[in-house]
């Protein structure tokens, strides 16, 4: 317990600041883009959200892993981020779900896990400056080495790298209940309030072209969240411009709005260190109803050059950054944040009843 | 917006401090008047206690220090017109208070609009059933529970599976659950079911699914009018349910739940309070059975509440500030609540980044009870909170805080016990479940799963006692290198117990620690985890690297606050504290706090320059004297907690400003109190001290009996009798263990003469007496215990020039600069002085609202360094007005029950005071009673049970009564006493025969009990049994002759004849 633990690795950010710590999971050199979330719990959820996938996930909450590691709440079948910071690893879990130690968890999934670092600096520095790259690796590498590692390296192709299959839940489609599923990294939950809904679900990836869906009898197209520069998948907006002339229903969530808010013609803009957490209020602007909101986002739909047949419909309380865009007269509505939560609070999740409505209409 | 300021909204306050009701009620008041007044709007308040903030006149508009009763607050509505009625800041008193002003019409006839929440959800959020009703309607689940008239029915229930073992047994129509209970066996279930049946007189029980050892989880909900709700923080409580969350150790946020497991319990209390429409604050109480992911609703408070100043303290999240603005109708998204950190509106969610930990401090050392067992019932004064970057650092931070009988985690009383006899006392919730836990698991570790077991504490936390530890057996003496005291400090092990293990003293490892530079950073509570930039000034310690606390370039003083409510050291502390940090600042220095009770005004962030919410110890004031470089540090405004900090402060060559070490010592050491009072010839009793009990007896003899014996240096008259003779002696001995830190005993003469104190400024040449009290209680009980008088009415002027001669005398001798507070006693035209303090005292914010003198802004001043001169003052200060104030002790007994007797003595019993003020002495009593919930005018009856000795003062008061109409109960003696000088009455019989006390309490309407018990009568134990029947039947107990013939005095002028012609 009190045995002095001397530190095993190192964290140096593209900034140039470096700080001391020591690793768990699994002992490997990552380079990623840094991203601080406020949530409490939820870092299961968080671990394996495909939007996490290259980034090194910074928490702000002091003490993690306490509840362990449950076989329930994974968004996906791994871990997809490329690291965890935090302050304290807690081994000694509790909880009636738990099977195993965040520890395990991370090594069995190769992803290597720091702590004893002050969290809250980092935080700091990861707000005044932006998401910054930064490269963990053991404390007896070159700092100079990893530094320049660190600038060499690019951090894209975040879709494209994923690899994302087609699946399927229904081998029979049907025009009323077949929804196309364009997965960038879609998270489980957001599947499974299309399937309590009754959805057939057609899972497709960002290189599905619209003529091969076009065959396929289905009531509309969902963009999924995912991680990663929206403006990268060109060839994919292309195809989702094809998709909007020809009157399909489109619904989006996260990267699957800033997608669309692209093909309408609008911009994007990066955000200096995105929206990550569980609390987040955003206004229903119709309703004039504030919701607490899940957001996991560092790019945002700008104001500029507007498209006037595009009306806001949610915008953040905090910041005013549109949270979600809504067609005039086309069946085509989006949000930014988070209606699946997991984590984060349910408020939201009316929101597919929406997209249900959409669908239906 | 419309003009507001015409619009009154009339606030009614929480009245005295009794459990569970305390300072918290000031915070959240204080907050919600200067809300609203941002607002724009004129705020009329209610509140007849004196010890708050609220009630000073710079925080409401208007201030009436009257009782919280419907005449009253029917009168000041009738004066005043308000347009609107804010009740939700008030604690219980005041919504109770709304809903009868609302059922008697009185709203309504004066168009009064009930502001927030809507009558009628309070009402059926209050009313057990109706909730029942609400919950079951929106789906929300709540124990399930069935009536029976047989066993055999209750069988059938477990056999169909409808219920489940355990199962509590309600009987049906029986007071407090009487015969009920809780089985987890059929066998148990047969007996003690058969038994409730029995006892109920319709023969009906009602069965209730047991949700006893579920987790407990609370939440604090804000909603606005338009339906935007918030979740401001949850809390889990350490202590599953079965433990009231006053009395459980809590952690904020919950640690132990999943993101499902967390969003579920929000889920249902925001679809709860949407239920209810609340509108501003709600308290949400959930059990969750971690077996299986079921909970149940255990209550709502639609309300501020002890709970939301702790959530508020805990986020930085002003809850009563914004529950005031919601409830004249603000959006949360619009309500901007810290100006220092104008990015986050009140919609955010509060995100945490640091572990909140709360523990109770109970009143148990105090009663030298060896019961302590906690149930749903709140019986803890206080609490401490403190914040950490590990839960050892944060629940340790808070545990050194709580200033009980035990240092850190040792308790030698356990630790004296067998693991098997230890395991036997935790199965009983009890108020040191804490260090039998510890005890435990310093024998065995391997018990930690049966603990679980029996505790039903979550494992987590339980291996985290155990890590404290398992850390403290690894430090040796030679080991301490820079990289294990970093290791130690991360943990939250403190310097004193690194000291003691060491064997070092305290002061040489912060020597060492900060020769190695292992020094605490400080951390900002800013809401929102980093996510937004926030200079909001408060902080908290921790070991990691960034410092965020700032040190400016100006002059500052550090002001040490008083810890948490404890009985002999109130909220009244806080009230000083508060004023001398406003002082602080309008005399041009920043103003650093520091406290660690969550309840109070002084730990609020917007009232000084810098909060440190940080233990009030030696290491944890030290290390922000040693970041801050302040001026000076003043230490006589936050009671015995922080002047005990002098000595060590001194050494470490620190400024403190004020009365010097040297003054505070003899004040506080008897022997060289009483030689320097010989040498400015004031008269003192005669007394001594010994560090020898067995001389004890001698000392005795010299002075005379009777005596009063007490340790020296303790808070609140704590283990002070008045002994009679010899004997009495050897049980006082024999009744007391006096630990290590008990090192004297004093023995004084008790002088039974007329009380009085006087609170004066002093710069140790000059003098300014704001105000004598005279106690309507001779001497023998407790200050604190005792009903105080301003102005003096029966002390000549002679008299009171004399006292102030005394005082000038003292303050010059012993150059007390500040506050000194000294009691005297007026004994056959003699005036002796009883003791004195150097420091704010008890009776300061009643002083101060009697006199209208900000006397600790004047005192503050002085510490500062200005003379008196300055100021034109008189030497005593005259009453302005012809009015009486009066300050009635309140009790907590119907909570404490189990432990307190309500005989009053030289040991303060009292939670807390109310303020009476009127035109005559009689008046303002009343007033003053009623406030402390005690109506002498309600019905007729009496009862007395009175000392022999007592007798011949007896008659006169008892006659008025009598011939006023009151129907007179006495027990054998007393009754032949009366019968004989012709009064009538009626006899009440012992206990065990018929028409004893308990049948009368159940019978007749009294108004009270006089109840006075010689020290040797031989029916000690009955006098006992009557006041405890008193006390649960909520009947006040007088135990003061002179307060009974006042009382007396006061029925004959107030109370009507109601007689046939």
């Amino acid at each position: 317990m009190l045995e002095t633990s001397k530190y095993d690795a190192q964290i140096i950010l593209e900034s140039g600041q470096f700080f001391f710590a020591n690793y768990f999971g699994y002992k490997k050199i990552t380079i990623c883009e840094l991203v601080f979330n406020t949530a409490v719990c939820g870092y299961q959820e968080a671990l394996t959200d495909p939007s996490y996938f290259k980034q090194g996930l910074v928490f702000t909450f002091p003490l993690i892993g306490i509840y362990g590691i449950n076989n329930k709440d994974n968004e996906s079948n791994k871990i997809q981020a490329s690291a965890l910071i935090i302050e304290n690893l807690e081994n000694d879990f509790s909880n009636n779900h738990a099977c195993e130690s965040l520890n395990s968890f991370l090594l069995k999934n190769k992803v290597p896990g720091i702590h004893n670092i002050d969290t809250r600096y980092l935080t700091k520095i990861i707000r005044e400056n932006g998401s910054l790259k930064a490269i963990i690796a053991p404390i007896e590498e070159d700092k100079n080495e990893l530094l320049n590692l660190l600038q060499k390296s690019i951090l894209n192709h975040h879709v494209e790298e994923l690899n994302i299959e087609k699946h399927k839940t229904h081998e029979v489609y049907d025009r009323n209940k077949t929804l196309i599923v364009y997965d960038f990294g879609c998270k489980e939950n957001i599947l499974n309030y299309f399937k309590k809904e009754n959805f057939h679900l057609y899972c497709v990836n960002h290189h599905t072209k619209y003529e091969e869906i076009k065959k396929i009898p289905h009531c509309g197209i969902f963009l999924s969240n995912g991680p990663g520069d929206p403006t990268e998948l060109k060839a994919f907006i292309e195809q989702l411009k094809l998709m909007i002339d020809n009157g399909e229903k489109l619904i989006g969530i996260c990267l699957g709005h800033q997608l669309i808010s692209l093909a309408l013609g609008l911009k994007i803009q990066k955000l200096k260190f995105g929206h990550h957490s569980i609390n987040h209020p955003v206004i229903n602007l119709k309703e004039n109803k504030v919701l607490i909101t899940s957001q996991n986002h560092n790019y945002v739909t700008s104001e500029e050059n507007w498209n006037p047949q595009v009306e806001v419909t949610y915008r953040s309380v905090n910041d005013g950054t549109i949270e979600g865009i809504r067609h005039i007269s086309k069946k085509i509505m989006s949000v930014q944040f988070h209606p699946e939560a997991n984590p984060g609070p349910y408020e939201a999740e009316y929101v597919f009843n929406e997209f249900k409505e959409l669908l239906n209409a | 917006m419309h003009n507001n300021v015409s619009k009154k909204i009339l606030v009614i306050g929480s009245g005295p401090i009794v459990i569970g009701q305390a300072a918290e009620f000031d915070y959240a008041g204080t907050q919600g008047c200067l809300s609203l007044k941002e607002e724009g709007y004129f705020v009329i308040l209610v509140n007849p206690n004196p010890a708050t903030i609220m009630t000073d006149k710079n925080i409401a508009d208007t201030v009436y220090m009257e009782p919280l009763t419907e005449d009253f607050v029917k009168w000041i509505i009738s004066k005043e017109k308000p347009w609107g009625l804010l009740a939700t800041l008030g604690g219980q008193t005041a919504l109770n208070l709304a809903v009868k002003l609302h059922k008697s019409g009185i709203l309504d006839k004066y168009n009064v609009t009930v502001l927030g929440t809507p009558i009628s959800s309070i009402i059926a959020s209050e009313d057990r059933e109706v909730f029942r009703q609400e919950m079951l309607k929106i789906g929300q689940p709540i124990p399930k529970s069935f009536t029976v008239n047989s066993v055999s029915q209750a069988l059938d229930l477990i056999e169909k599976k409808q219920l489940n073992l355990p199962v509590v047994i309600r009987p049906s129509y029986t007071l407090g659950g009487l015969g009920g209970g809780i089985v987890s066996t059929l066998k148990d279930l047969e007996i003690i079911l058969k038994r409730g049946l029995e006892l109920s007189p319709i023969s009906q029980c009602l069965l209730e699914q047991s949700i006893q050892g579920f987790k407990e989880v609370e939440y604090e909900i804000m909603r606005d009018c338009s339906g935007n709700t918030i979740s401001v923080c949850n809390m889990e409580n350490i202590d599953p349910v079965g433990v009231h969350t006053g009395d459980s150790m809590v952690v904020a946020p919950s640690l132990t739940l999943t993101n499902k497991q967390f969003n579920m319990l929000r889920t249902a209390s925001i679809n709860i309070i949407n239920h209810f429409g609340i509108i501003g604050g709600c308290n949400v109480q959930l059990a969750l059975d971690t077996k299986t992911d079921e909970y149940y609703v255990i209550e709502i408070n639609p309300r501020v509440s002890r709970s939301s100043a702790l959530a508020s303290k805990a986020t930085g999240y002003p809850i009563a500030k914004v529950s005031s603005k919601l409830a004249v109708n603000k959006l949360l998204k619009d309500i901007i609540y810290n100006s220092k950190n104008p990015n986050v509106s009140a919609a955010l969610e509060p995100a945490i980044d640091y572990i909140v930990t709360k523990i109770p401090r109970f009143a148990f050392d105090k009663f030298k009870s060896e019961e302590s067992s906690l149930g749903t019932q709140m019986q803890a004064t206080g609490e401490t909170m403190a914040m950490g970057r590990t839960f050892e650092e944060s629940f340790l931070k808070s545990l050194r805080g709580i200033e009980n009988e035990y240092k850190f985690i040792w308790a030698e009383k356990y630790e004296k016990l067998s693991v098997s006899k230890l395991l036997k006392l935790i199965e009983k919730p009890n108020a040191y479940l804490f260090y039998q836990i510890i005890a435990i698991l310093q024998k065995d570790e391997t018990q930690l799963n049966k603990i679980n077991h029996i505790t039903k504490i979550n494992t987590f936390f339980l291996n985290k006692f155990l890590n404290i530890i398992k850390i403290l057996k690894n430090i040796k003496t030679d080991n301490l290198t820079k990289e294990i005291l970093f290791k130690l400090k991360k943990y939250g092990i403190s310097d004193y117990a690194i000291a003691k293990i060491t064997n070092k003293t305290e002061q040489e490892i912060f020597h060492l620690r900060k020769q190695m530079n292992v020094l605490p950073v400080y951390k900002i509570v800013d809401t929102c985890a980093a996510e937004f930039k926030a200079a909001t000034p408060y902080f908290y310690s921790t070991y990691s690297q960034e410092n965020e606390s700032i040190v400016s370039k100006k002059k500052k003083i550090i002001i040490v606050g008083s810890g948490p409510i404890r009985i002999g050291q109130g909220v009244e502390f806080d009230y000083s504290t508060v004023h001398c940090i406003w002082a602080i600042q309008k005399l041009g220095y920043e103003a650093i706090i520091i406290n660690n009770n969550p309840e109070t005004v002084s730990t609020d962030y917007s009232v000084g320059d810098k909060l440190y919410f940080e233990p009030l110890t030696f290491e944890d004031v030290m290390n922000i004297i040693n970041h801050e470089q302040p001026e000076g540090i003043i230490l006589q405004f936050g009671g015995q907690t922080a002047l005990n900090l002098s000595q060590t402060l001194k050494q470490e060559n620190i400024k403190i400003l004020g009365t010097s070490l040297e003054a505070i010592n003899i004040s506080e050491d008897r022997k060289l109190f009483a030689e320097k009072m010989n040498e400015i010839e004031v008269l003192t009793p005669p007394s001594y001290s010994t560090s020898d009990f067995n001389e004890l007896e001698n000392l005795a003899t010299k002075i005379g009996y009777p005596i009063m014996v007490r340790p020296s240096y303790v808070i609140g008259g704590k283990s002070m009798e008045i002994i009679e003779s010899p004997k009495d002696l050897k049980t006082y001995l024999s009744r007391h263990s006096f630990g290590d830190e008990i090192k004297t005993l004093l023995v004084d003469r008790y002088v039974l003469g007329i009380e009085a104190e006087i609170d004066a400024v002093s710069d140790g040449t000059n003098i300014f007496i704001p105000g004598v009290m005279e106690h309507i209680e001779k001497a023998g009980i407790h200050s604190g215990d005792s009903t105080a008088v301003y102005p003096t009415y029966s002390l000549s002027e002679k008299v009171l020039k004399e006292m102030c001669k005394i005082t000038l005398k003292i303050c010059k001798s012993l150059k007390v600069i500040g506050l000194i507070n000294i009691q005297f006693i007026i004994w056959q035209e003699k005036i002796y002085v009883l003791e004195i303090n150097l420091r704010s005292s008890r009776t300061i914010p009643f002083l101060s609202k009697a006199t209208n003198i900000n006397i600790v802004e004047l005192a503050t001043k002085v510490i500062m360094g200005h003379r008196l001169k300055e100021f034109k003052l008189p030497l005593l200060h005259k009453p302005k007005d012809n009015r009486y104030f009066i300050k009635a002790p309140v009790f907590s007994f119907i909570k404490l029950w189990k432990v307190a007797d309500a005989l009053l003595g030289p040991e303060m019993k009292s939670t807390g005071e109310a303020i009476g003020i009127d035109r005559t002495l009689e008046k303002a009593l009343y007033k003053a009673l009623l406030s402390a919930h005690i109506d002498v005018l309600r019905h007729h009856s009496i009862a007395i049970s009175v000392n022999r000795k007592l007798w011949p003062n007896l008659l006169k008061t008892v006659l008025i009564l009598s011939q006023l109409g009151y129907k007179i109960y006495a027990t054998k003696d007393t009754s032949l006493f009366l019968t004989k000088n012709k009064i009538p009455n009626e006899i009440i019989h012992k206990i065990g025969e018929k028409n004893n006390i308990i049948d009368l309490i159940k019978k007749t309407n009294l108004s009270f009990i006089v109840n006075i018990p010689g020290n040797k009568s031989k029916n000690r134990e009955d006098y006992k049994v009557i006041r405890s029947k008193a006390i649960e039947k909520n009947i006040a107990v007088i135990s003061s002759i002179d307060l009974f013939e006042k009382i007396a005095v006061l029925c004959h002028q107030m109370k009507y004849l109601i007689k046939e012609i």
